[in-house]
């Protein structure tokens, strides 16, 4: 089967790379198109920590990886002024406290009236406050045990590190420009592009990476686009990089401003900088403006103008057409989350690899995959917006008396109720993420669960002491983050 | 915040109600509870059919009830899985079966280059089938196993540990129960006095006493997928093997099972037919476990045919669904509501896995569809919400009914796969050779 990838950016050479690596040579002939003409959008610089496995999954060595990109470590996002201005929290990681007897540690600290603690208890949050950084522990006794981690990297420089890896695996790029699909009038199928200087690529499997301009999904196939603008309208983003000042701090900040939020994602050379906007709230330049205002050091490039619309197409998988990346859907980086769809996408067309014909059951099986994770990843950044306390501008008030999916207003009034989660198994936000951005969006439960009433109310004082004390002296013994990074050897 | 649950009454009888009062009273910290007698219309399953999941382990270790000392004042043995026979033969023994090779996951290891079939690589089911129980090697540490509880002396255990626990029994039994708008708004006693909670737990099993006038009817009825409704109950001399598999064959007309105790053996028949002297059990749920201040455990809320230990799950589960996610007095629609997902969700699963074992027919659920083909098509397995058991335990029942998967997983060193098999079952076999065995096991546990 012959696999033609049209789009080299993070999409396109992360599918080139997978697939050379797990799919057999002799199943799969894996073809790169990409134009030197077409830059990458690459705003996925932050990353969650399932990028670990699939590094690992293609060969990659941690820190070669980093000084190829410039990458730091990653302890969890900072939300900064969200439910109020001068309110900061840090959705880490990794867990907070230590459940007991079955009960979530956020019970126990309701039960203690010391709720508004819980980050105290998080030993990510504690060491990324200070700049430090340690890989976790294996033992599932230690405090090191309960976090993960992810990095910070520069996008612009992923793609062409997987392609040397892809192109080593047996890949094969093409240059050029795609200016035609031509397909199967009869059945529907994409059977080749053509491209600028008249070549055809023909192929059996397509892989949409085109970004945006969804090529084959959307222009060819006409697949739809669902549009979720009316709860995340947010449809234009400001990035620009500038020199970074003070520590290197292992997490990203986002910041809310007047119409929208600002990101600020460290790398070891440079501090990435943006600002995601309603472009119905705020024009372009008023954006750049508060976007330079904002950032700390010179900046060293010209602002460049991003425009999006967020939503997904309700199948990702048409005919022979594979969309991965932004041509299957956009999902602001509020969370990081658009490099972890296209993985998510990767591992199920590994899984779902046609062998021979493509099978429409796993065409279903795909699209309903990443149908549960772009729908459950929405209400989780629909919950930022939408919890806050903000009347400061109309953005903020339109995000706070909106109404939102039903699914989000259930999961909202259950933990308003007595601080339980609805969890899930499928869909990757888990317990603790909800947790953290429900408190530190000032979504505060009435009750707790009635087993927490169970310790002695010293012994439990006691406890959440000790506890506390262990996590800070656990965060303190941890190296200075960038001093980590140069003793890995992983430093650019 | 709402003020938190005080007083709980649960009313019924046997095995089921006595658990619910002993467990939500041990668990629940300021909270007194009473068990309202009331004679059961209908024996309930887990009061005939003793078997039990491994579920049974830890609910009773969050009770304070240490699972051998229970077992020791009710007697009993412990179970290890199903041997089934009739249409396909197979055994489904609990715990993790094999192990992955990088991303290829056992079942596909199996699948590839297995010769034996795919139960002999379970730690559980080699022991079972050799008589013999869990030891320390590690090989048998995934081997996890229910109980077999004698269910007369288990009913009289479980009473006196829920009477020790404080549970409060009034001195007269249920006479009346009257309905208001949010519910119950009392019990009425044969004595002519009356008792009020802030909850009521029905535990009156298929009579479901306590249920609001109307609610009756929002019952799914299961039969048309499993008709095998006519069941008869008998007693036999024990086996002297005592084994810790129960035996379950499935044939059209009828589906028995053997489940061994010590002293006896129980056998069961469900029957598509009664004969003159079978009772009905029709399986299924109530559509809302929970409705106002009243709250269905075990077949109050679901009827489970006694097979795989399944109606002791469920009473297990359920309780422990009832403590972690108890709302307070004012029993918030949010809450009780998510309580009723997640139920019926577990139920439906419960269901699925029991539809599992035989044919899978037309009308089918869709859940177990979809479970059923993703398995035959490329052998994937997704864990979803309310799944109580593992992909193994799937595994095992659908490789035993036949199904083979049309495409496996990528990856995958033959020589390597292969190495790992002979691997497994040369340490399987070495380790239960060492093995106690079953009867040993049991009195090393009641000394």
């Amino acid at each position: 089967m012959r696999v033609v990838i049209v789009g080299g950016g993070t999409a396109g050479w992360m599918t080139a790379a997978a697939l050379a690596r797990l799919v057999p040579a002799a199943q799969a002939e894996i073809v790169l198109i990409e134009s030197e003409e077409i830059g990458i959008v690459g705003v996925g610089e932050a990353t969650l920590p399932h990028i670990r496995a699939f590094n690992t999954r293609i060969g990659i060595d941690e820190a070669d990886f980093m000084r190829a990109t410039g990458a730091t470590f990653k302890l969890g996002i900072e939300f900064r002024d969200w439910a109020r201005i001068g309110d900061s929290y840090i959705h880490p990681f990794g867990v907070f406290g230590r459940d007991t007897d079955g009960v979530g540690f956020h019970h126990y600290l309701a039960r203690a009236g010391q709720i508004g603690r819980l980050q105290d208890f998080s030993l990510p949050v504690v060491a990324a406050r200070a700049a430090r950084f340690a890989p976790p522990a294996d033992d599932p006794e230690s405090l090191l045990s309960t976090y993960g981690y992810a990095y910070q990297f520069d996008a612009t420089r992923y793609a062409p590190y997987l392609r040397a890896r892809a192109e080593a695996d047996g890949a094969q790029r093409i240059e050029g420009r795609v200016v035609a699909v031509e397909h199967d009038a009869g059945d529907g199928r994409v059977t080749a592009v053509r491209l600028a200087d008249g070549r055809a690529v023909a192929g059996d499997l397509f892989v949409d990476c085109s970004g945006f301009r969804a090529l084959l999904i959307g222009d060819t196939l006409g697949e739809p686009f669902e549009d979720w603008s009316r709860w995340l309208p947010c449809d234009r983003a400001v990035a620009v990089p500038c020199a970074s000042e003070g520590p290197l701090l292992p997490y990203t900040s986002a910041v809310a401003m007047p119409a929208g939020w600002r990101w600020r994602i460290p790398l070891q050379h440079r501090v990435g900088n943006g600002y995601v906007y309603s472009s119905a709230h705020l024009d372009d330049d008023a954006a750049r403006d508060a976007l330079l205002a904002a950032i700390e050091g010179p900046a060293l490039a010209e602002p460049r103008i991003l425009r999006f619309r967020a939503g997904r197409r309700p199948r990702g998988w048409v005919d022979n057409v594979v969309a991965i990346g932004l041509a299957g859907g956009f999902l602001e980086p509020l969370e990081s989350t658009s490099i972890y769809l296209i993985q998510i996408a990767i591992t199920a067309l590994v899984e779902l690899f046609p062998d021979g014909t493509i099978d429409p059951a796993d065409r279903d099986e795909f699209n309903r995959v990443l149908a549960i994770e772009y729908d459950r990843i929405r209400d989780f950044l629909i919950l930022h917006y939408h919890a806050t306390e903000r009347d400061d501008s109309t953005f903020w008030t339109q995000m706070r008396t909106m109404a939102v999916p039903d699914t989000l207003a259930r999961k909202m009034a259950l933990f308003r109720a007595r601080g339980r989660v609805e969890t899930y198994r499928e869909g990757v936000f888990l317990e603790p993420s909800w947790i953290a951005v429900y408190l530190g969006q000032r979504v505060v439960p009435t009750g707790y669960d009635q087993r927490a009433d169970a310790p002695d109310e010293t012994q439990l004082a006691r406890a959440i002491e000790r506890l506390h004390a262990a996590t800070a002296a656990a965060a303190r013994a941890m190296p200075d983050h960038r001093d980590y990074i140069a003793s890995i050897g992983a430093a650019a | 915040m709402s003020a938190p649950i005080r007083t709980i009454a649960v009313v019924g009888d046997g095995i089921a109600a006595w658990t619910a009062a002993a467990a939500l009273a041990v668990r629940l910290p300021g909270v007194r509870v009473a068990m309202v007698p009331h004679a059961a219309r209908h024996r309930a399953m887990v009061d005939v059919v003793g078997a039990t999941t491994p579920a049974a382990l830890p609910f009773h270790a969050d009770i304070g009830w240490d699972w051998r000392d229970a077992l020791a004042r009710a007697g009993g043995a412990i179970r290890l899985g199903t041997q089934v026979s009739g249409r396909d033969d197979y055994l489904h023994a609990y715990g993790a079966v094999g192990h992955a090779i990088g991303a290829r996951p056992f079942p596909a290891v199996w699948a590839a280059h297995g010769t034996r079939p795919f139960h002999d690589y379970a730690p559980g089911a080699r022991l079972g089938l050799a008589g013999k129980a869990p030891s320390r090697d590690p090989a048998l540490a995934e081997a996890i196993f229910g109980l077999v509880l004698d269910p007369d002396r288990y009913a009289r255990a479980v009473e006196g540990y829920a009477r020790h626990r404080g549970v409060m029994v009034p001195a007269a039994p249920l006479a009346d129960v009257a309905h208001g708008d949010r519910g119950v708004t009392a019990l009425h006693l044969a004595d002519g006095t009356h008792l009020t909670a802030d909850l009521y737990v029905d535990a009156t099993g298929r009579e479901r006493r306590l249920a609001p006038p109307g609610e009756e009817a929002a019952w799914d009825d299961w039969s048309g997928w499993f008709p095998y409704t006519a069941l008869t109950i008998t007693s036999a001399p024990a086996d002297p093997a005592l084994p810790s598999l129960d035996r379950m064959t499935i044939a059209d007309d009828a589906i028995t099972v053997a489940t061994h105790l010590p002293d006896r053996t129980i056998h069961l028949r469900l029957a598509r037919a009664g004969a003159a002297d079978a009772d009905t059990l029709v399986p299924g749920r109530g559509q809302r476990g929970w409705t106002g201040n009243v709250v269905a455990v075990g077949e109050a809320h679901v009827v489970l045919p006694p097979v795989q230990g399944l109606p002791f799950h469920w009473l297990h589960t359920g309780i422990d669904r009832i403590v972690a996610l108890l709302p307070g007095a004012d029993l918030a629609a949010v809450e009780v509501d998510h309580y009723n997902r997640t139920a019926n969700e577990e139920a439906d699963r419960l269901r699925d896995l029991l539809l599992a074992h035989l044919p899978l027919t037309d009308d089918a659920p869709d859940t177990l569809r979809d479970t059923v083909t993703d398995f035959a098509r490329r052998l994937r397995w997704r864990q979803r919400d309310g799944e109580g058991f593992a992909r193994d335990d799937w595994a095992q029942i659908l490789f035993g009914r036949g199904i083979r998967p049309a495409r496996l997983p990528q990856g995958g060193d033959a020589e390597q796969e292969r190495h790992l098999l002979d691997a497994i079952d040369r340490r399987l076999t070495a380790a239960v050779a060492a093995a106690p065995d079953h009867r040993m096991f049991l009195e090393g546990l009641i000394r």
